[in-house]
């Protein structure tokens, strides 16, 4: 049975316009990312729907694959929690996950300017991943057997 | 030295992106422009000239963004765009600005 793990990539946004650039490293056991959400989690308060705030690209295998670019919005009331965008990702072990968040916001009145009106917020990326069957440790187990034949000599 | 060619070569070694032209490309945009978008697919640009760009710029694409910094010794190094690019100037350009890339088509 595969096992699945869930790794969060939180970012936060300070300032209108921002870039905010992702470099996060997966755990080393993780064989596989087979899915991911990325959605606002804090900070914008909205009676209505905002269908975009910002761009996201996300990058697996330490800039070797480009596999995300989306756009993120705010909902006003969840009412369902959004289903896992499916990936189907080998990860090379170790590697990071890099990219970046532009946030996109626009004021809502003509006359104020976005960084008048901004407000920091958070967004997150859930990534959806399978654990490595790979037995583990294979590496200090073959540097002890050596070093038990050296012994030996 | 920091060698823009060096760094190039090491990237591509890196992340296993096999060359098959490996060029320079310019882009000339004249006064009064603030906004530029263009199209850089199956290829890299690495930008040369970032510290010429006015401050703020910001630089998009569908792998990296960067907005230019106001401290521009804090720019470090080159970076790669690919996709589509988009260059939006703080300002319309008082003086024409020319954008230096380093083109990587990959095979």
């Amino acid at each position: 049975m595969t096992k699945i793990r869930y790794n969060i990539i939180q970012l936060d946004v300070t300032e209108a316009g921002q870039v905010v650039e992702i470099r996060h490293r997966l755990p080393s056991n993780y064989g596989r990312c087979n899915g991911y959400v990325a959605r606002h989690i804090k900070g914008i308060s909205s009676e209505l729907d905002i269908p975009e705030i910002g761009l996201l690209a996300v990058e697996f295998n330490s800039r070797k694959q480009l596999f995300i670019n989306d756009l993120i919005g705010y909902e006003a009331q969840v009412e369902q929690l959004p289903e896992y965008r499916e990936l189907n990702i080998p990860l090379e072990s170790g590697q990071l996950v890099t990219g970046y968040y532009l946030d996109t916001q626009k004021s809502p009145y003509p006359f104020v300017d976005v960084k008048e009106w901004f407000r920091p917020y958070s967004i997150a990326i859930y990534l959806r991943c399978e654990i490595q069957n790979n037995e583990q440790h294979v590496r200090s187990s073959s540097i002890h057997s050596t070093t038990t034949e050296a012994a030996k000599d | 030295m920091y060698d823009h060619l060096v760094f190039i070569q090491q990237q591509l070694k890196q992340r296993k992106i096999e060359p098959a032209l490996q060029q320079f490309y310019r882009i000339e945009l004249p006064v009064g422009k603030s906004q530029h978008q263009f199209y850089a697919y199956n290829e890299l640009l690495f930008l040369t000239n970032a510290g010429q760009l006015p401050p703020g710029t910001l630089i998009q694409s569908d792998s990296r963004a960067r907005r230019i910094p106001f401290d521009i010794q804090s720019q470090e190094g080159i970076e790669d765009y690919t996709g589509t690019i988009s260059i939006e100037f703080p300002q319309p350009l008082e003086v024409s600005t020319t954008l230096e890339f380093i083109q990587i088509i990959s095979k």
